[in-house]
């Protein structure tokens, strides 16, 4: 059975305009990641990798083109409508991993349910569940600073798929940490994009990480420059 | 003003002066030598605009708070003064007769002379000519100056105490022109006889024009004159309403040939200059008064030095109730620089990385926070002006009505030093506050200012630690001995709450946990000035009977508010648990909630320097309106007041009643004695005063009151501590009259243990023997009073300290008609019995053998038109120039003035509330940009627009509200003890909440802080996801 297509662009352009100077970011593009797919976006820095990922999970608007997620138009939506997409349907890992530093590990995990609507008592209980699933026993009541940056950047998994989104957004997810980390890492987005099927898109310029991934898209110059299917080794 | 914060204000404002040249200089200097440190400082004010302009606005409140109080002092002082000199004119000094019987003297008049001891022969005025230099006055006259009693027949207006200067020609000329209204002058000796110019408030009050005729009734009888003119200025020295006869003229119709009672003497100078020659003027005269019974008086200079006294006790006033804006100010001030550092952390350390030095870093912020200190202070400065214009509008208003001594018309008034003082206290705070900051701030670990790391979380004692905590315990111990020693209550409490807080800082060191530490020291704080009196007595026995004062306020607000904050901040845990556990279960409201209370309770420094802030103004306005409330009562207790008397009524000395019921009966037009139930009089005679055995044996002058049976059978003034053996208010009125040499006092003349009172001017003396918070009057407290002309010395007994409340009994020592007559009774010597009975002696010459009742007190019926009545005695008594008051409007216009007064202060303190205010508007700037990638992350994950906004709103209103609420408890709490304690002294104080004045403090104080954050938070909820993320 053929997979579903969920993250699909046409002609996506961004161009920063800072007044004195345009930058096009991205110039016009077309790609597609289907249901369950662990795609790699690569390149040199510059060539626009984590505007396109801003643009393609609707945190930052595209100047032109347009961008489907699991067949809805993301820019068709309203600010809040989007929003709430964000919320249902996504989960964010970050470089920097952007846990709030006054919230406890589980706080900061049961945070995006809490957001979605969920009740403060099945949100804590999910957000043990994950806290637990990613290593993380007896950690649940400390601060984000009381940890190690692998520890923390579990804590950012866990939070980014407590909603249990379709698709996870990952921005450098390793750029912070020592390799040996860096590799554990991989290996727990390896297994729950394999065990939950949900569909993975990884910025990064570490050929480590695009070796682990499905489908490798290499970017230059705000164009995609190559696009081929790695097999991957997760 | 001559002082200010206890140092003389040219002294004060050269020292500001020469500190603010030196300090800039020194900038400059600096700055010039070191221009890329000075860019790199004072570029950062135009980065963020709002941020810069919300800094200024908190620089700026200490500054304009004591700008707009010392312009307050200001317009009192020059109204004041204006007043004196518009009673004085261009007199400089006067010389009259050495203090002799002062049997008449008005204590408000001055100078005011018209016994038979009181005049001097007329050729004085040849030898003062004689002996002064024309170098140094301008103009001497001879004046013989009386008041009597003046009504006018057509209008049948009548005046009580008019009066009348007889002058030479010369008079007009060299010391107060007469002129009237179009300019024109009068001239004296164009006078007849039987005319006279008068005042125009003269003029007014006698409903008299030009060419109308007046009656004056002297001594020896009435005399009609007429109006030959009404003069708008000169007539001086004199008092509201006067007139100017030929000095003849006077001389003889007081039989006084060829006697005068002053001579006036002008300086060199306008009004104000020619006191510089005072000094001189006196030394000249000395000598050509030595063998006689005259003396010289500096009239002016103490006008003017009493008008400074008074304006300096009103600056006081909305300097001491300011006190708290400015300590929150300051706080506010020191707030906006550690955020600053904060801001600044990672591009200084990178500069630390670079190779500058700590000192580079002191100057990068010093160099900025003195350009925000000029330009603040400034600000500031340039606000008071108004703020102080404002304040004055209200005050004119509340004593343009004022009753007890009249109006004061109000002159708004801006010395230049005060607004240079203000300037440069600004500046100065505000450059120390900075330089403490910036000195904290060149202080950083580079690494951990480079990452941004917080800093590390210092256990156990450091040498630091420990001699601070020795140092403050240490501290606290021997304030706690000064306070044994001066049997004062404040340094006494200061040293306690200094070793409460002194000894957790010491367990601290032993590494007992900071929670346990603080919260012991909070809870003791608060303990030891919450506790009821009588807790506190047992507790603390040593202070039962301290001295205390105003400043207790002060100190109890400070050590109160930082208890409470210690307890909120290091036990935030169970309220951060309350607070998600009440509102966790709205819905959506979780995350925002737990975002908005967890950031800020994790910031322990800021937010409780913030809380600090608004807890410490919300405290004072609460306290405030909870006191105004609990005395409000007290102004609706008319009864209490006048001492249960309808109507008051003045008579002139020279021309008594002698009757009054027979006279109401025979001549009352409309008016009867049925009318009243009961009618009381006072008489009134100058004395020497001294409390018997008191350390300090020098006579002091003062009035005394005589009553009669009348009025101790009806007054209704509670007599609050009674002598040995009176058990009732009524036994002690009546034992005044039936007993003779026993005396009653106002509270007022009475030390006190705790005097809250600010601003408020001492009488000449105070009894020291016991004290009007005591129980009961020792039996051996007596007053010593003496007739100034026999030396005759009278020893009263203190049976009665009659309450505060006692309105128009302020400040009195009353005893009866017949102990003064005795007190104040001349011998005659037998040549001048012999004189009299031979018919030689005029009747105005003869001492009266009894001081004449000159104020009367009546209690109309009920059921009667108490304003009609008044009207009516006036008429009856119109001879005798009865000028009547009926008390019931006179409290209602003095209630309506203080409390105008009152919200006035309260709205001073309340700006105080701006930097709280302004404090977290700050915080949430500062916040927005700190969090800005936080902020992004939240957004990616799914917080809309609209609840990052509101977290940002929680988060504000979480601090605010809990400011108000710590403010709003402790002031509440406080002022239940302070009321409940008040009470016992003085009955008719009612605890009571003001609820309406509670609910608009709150409504004011969340309102405007929401306001405030409402655009930082609005910013950082239209920060686009992606921007946000990439932001560092």
């Amino acid at each position: 059975m053929s997979k579903q297509i969920v993250i699909h662009t046409e002609e996506l352009k961004k161009v920063y305009d800072t007044g004195e100077v345009k930058v096009d970011a991205l110039r016009g593009i077309n790609f597609d990641v289907k249901e369950g797919e662990m795609v790699a976006v690569m390149g040199p820095s510059g060539c626009g990798k984590t505007t396109l990922l801003n643009c393609l999970s609707g945190i930052d608007e595209p100047s032109d083109g347009k961008v489907v997620l699991q067949g809805k138009s993301l820019y068709d939506m309203s600010d809040r409508q989007r929003t709430n997409f964000r919320a249902l349907s996504m989960g964010f890992i970050f470089q920097f991993f952007n846990l709030l530093p006054v919230l406890s590990v589980v706080e900061n995990v049961e945070l995006p349910m809490l957001v979605a609507g969920s009740k403060p008592r099945d949100a804590r209980k999910k957000a043990l569940e994950l806290v637990e699933l990613m290593g993380l026993e007896g950690q649940a009541n400390k601060r984000p600073a009381e940890l190690s940056g692998g520890q923390q950047q579990r804590v950012a998994i866990a939070r980014a798929l407590v909603n249990d989104p379709a698709i996870v957004w990952c921005d450098e997810p390793t750029g912070n940490l020592d390799s040996e980390t860096a590799d554990e890492i991989m290996d727990v987005l390896c297994r729950l994009n394999k065990e939950h099927n949900q569909t993975f898109v990884l910025v990064t310029h570490a050929s480590e990480v695009g070796d682990r991934a499905d489908r490798i898209v290499k970017m230059r110059d705000g164009l995609i420059e190559d696009n081929v299917n790695n097999g991957g080794s997760k | 003003m001559t002082k200010l914060f206890g140092l003389p204000i040219n002294t004060l404002l050269y020292g500001l002066v020469v500190t603010l040249a030196i300090g800039l200089l020194f900038l400059i200097i600096s700055a010039l030598r070191n221009p890329v440190l000075f860019k790199t400082g004072v570029r950062n004010i135009w980065r963020h605009p709002i941020q810069t302009s919300l800094i200024v606005l908190g620089l700026m409140l200490a500054t304009l708070l004591i700008s707009a109080s010392l312009i307050t002092g200001d317009t009192m002082n020059y109204s004041i003064k204006k007043n004196a000199l518009d009673d004085l004119g261009p007199t400089d000094e006067i010389v009259q007769v050495k203090a002799k019987s002062t049997r008449t003297t008005n204590m408000m008049n001055v100078g005011s002379a018209s016994s038979s001891n009181s005049y001097f022969e007329q050729k004085y005025l040849d030898k003062t000519l004689d002996a002064l230099p024309t170098k140094l006055v301008d103009g001497v006259a001879a004046i013989l100056r009386e008041t009597t009693p003046a009504a006018s027949p057509a209008s049948r207006q009548n005046l009580p105490d008019l009066t009348i200067m007889g002058v030479q020609n010369s008079y007009s000329k060299e010391i107060a022109p007469l002129t009237t209204a179009s300019g024109k002058k009068l001239i004296v000796k164009k006078l007849a006889n039987d005319e006279i110019y008068l005042n125009s408030e003269a003029a007014k009050k006698l409903d008299v024009k030009k060419g109308g005729k007046i009656k004056l009734f002297l001594a020896t009888g009435k005399e009609t004159v007429k109006v030959a003119g009404i003069f708008d200025k000169g007539g001086k020295p004199s008092k509201d309403c006067a007139a100017v006869m030929k000095l003849e003229r006077v001389q003889e119709l007081f039989a006084q040939e060829s006697k005068i009672n002053i001579i006036a003497i002008s300086n060199k100078g306008n009004d104000i200059e020619g006191v510089k020659h005072t000094k001189a003027v006196i030394n000249k005269l000395k000598p050509v008064y030595k063998n006689s019974s005259l003396e010289i008086k500096d009239e002016k200079k103490k006008a003017l030095d009493d008008a400074t006294e008074a304006a300096s006790s009103f600056s006081s006033i909305f300097l001491v109730f300011g006190q708290f804006s400015t300590i929150a100010g300051i706080m506010l001030i020191f707030l906006i620089f550690v955020m600053l550092a904060a801001e600044r952390k990672i591009e200084l350390g990178v500069l630390r990385a670079l190779g500058s030095q700590s000192r580079d870093i002191l100057r990068i912020f010093l160099y900025e926070g003195s350009v925000y200190a000029v330009v603040s202070a400034a600000v500031g400065s340039a606000l008071g002006i108004v703020v102080g214009w404002a304040m004055v509008k209200v005050l004119a208003k509340a004593f343009g009505g004022a009753s007890f001594g009249g109006a004061l018309k109000l002159h708004y008034y801006i010395n230049p030093k005060s607004l240079i003082i203000a300037y440069a206290l600004g500046v100065i705070t505000t450059f120390v506050i900075v330089l403490f900051s910036a000195w904290r701030a060149g202080h950083i670990n580079i690494v951990r200012a480079i990452r941004d790391l917080p800093e590390p979380v210092k256990k156990g004692g450091t040498v630091k630690r420990i001699v601070a905590a020795s140092t403050i315990t240490a501290f606290g111990i021997l304030l706690v001995f000064s306070g044994l020693k001066a049997n004062h209550q404040a340094p006494f409490f200061t040293g306690i709450s200094f070793i409460i807080i002194g000894i957790p800082l010491i367990a601290r060191c032993l590494y007992v946990p900071e929670r346990i530490t603080f919260s012991i020291s909070g809870a003791g704080l608060l303990f030891v000035w919450l506790i009821p009196p009588n807790v506190s007595n047992v507790v603390f026995p040593w202070a039962k009977n301290m001295t205390s004062g105003i400043e207790m306020f002060f100190v109890s607000g400070i050590a109160l508010v930082a208890g409470a904050i210690w307890i909120v901040m290091y036990n935030s845990d169970i309220l951060l648990k309350g607070v998600t556990t009440v509102f966790g279960k709205l819905k959506g409201l979780p995350p925002m909630l737990k975002i908005a209370v967890n950031y800020p309770m994790k910031s322990r420094f800021r937010t409780g320097l913030a809380l600090a802030m608004f807890s410490l103004i919300v405290f004072t306005i609460v306290f405030m309106s909870f006191m105004l409330a609990s005395f409000e009562p007290l102004y609706d207790d008319i009864k209490t007041m006048t001492g249960d008397f309808s109507i008051k009524g003045i008579t002139g000395y020279t021309n008594p009643i002698k009757d009054i019921k027979k006279t109401l009966d025979e001549d009352g037009i409309k008016v009867s004695s049925k009318d009243f139930s009961s009618i009381g009089s006072f008489s009134m005679a100058g004395v020497d005063v001294r409390e018997k055995d008191a350390k300090n044996k020098a006579w002091k002058q003062y009035a005394i009151q005589g009553i009669d049976k009348g009025y101790a059978n009806h007054v209704g003034y509670d007599i609050r501590l009674k002598g040995k053996g009176y058990k009732t208010n009524r036994a002690v009125w009546k034992a005044l009259v039936n007993k003779p040499n026993l005396v009653v006092i106002h509270t007022n003349l009475v030390s006190a243990k705790t005097d809250y009172d600010v601003g408020e001017q001492k009488p000449p003396f105070r009894v020291r023997g016991f004290y009007r918070d005591d129980k009961k009057i020792p039996d051996n407290a007596y007053l010593e009073i003496r007739n100034p002309a026999t030396k005759k010395v009278t020893k009263l007994k203190i049976i009665g300290v009659v309450t505060d409340l006692a309105m128009y009994a302020y400040g009195q020592m009353i005893t009866s008609q017949d102990t003064i007559n005795k007190a104040m009774k001349v011998e005659l010597s037998p040549q001048m019995k012999m004189a009299i009975a031979s018919g030689m002696v005029p009747a105005a010459k003869i001492p009266p053998s009894e001081i004449p009742a000159t104020t009367y007190w009546f209690k109309v019926k009920k059921g009667k038109n108490v304003e009609k009545i008044a009207k009516n005695l006036s008429k009856t008594f119109y001879e005798n120039g009865m000028q009547t008051t009926v008390l019931k409007e006179d409290i209602n216009n003095f209630t309506a003035t203080n409390k105008m007064i009152n919200r006035l202060i309260q709205g001073f303190m309340g700006f105080g509330l701006v930097v709280g205010i302004a404090g977290l508007g700050v915080i949430a700037a500062r916040s927005v940009v700190e969090r800005r990638q936080q902020i992004g992350a939240l957004r990616a994950i799914g917080f809309r627009k609209g609840m990052v906004l509101n977290t940002f709103l929680l988060e504000s209103s979480f601090v605010a509200l809990l400011g108000i609420a710590i403010g709003m408890v402790l002031g509440w709490m406080l002022s239940k003890n302070v009321m409940d304690f008040m009470a016992k002294t003085m009955p008719g104080i009612k605890f009571s909440v003001p609820i309406i004045d509670l609910a608009l403090i709150v409504a004011m104080a969340y309102g405007a802080s929401l306001l405030t954050t409402y655009i930082p938070a609005l910013q950082a909820s239209r920060v686009y996801p992606a921007e946000a993320l990439r932001y560092e």
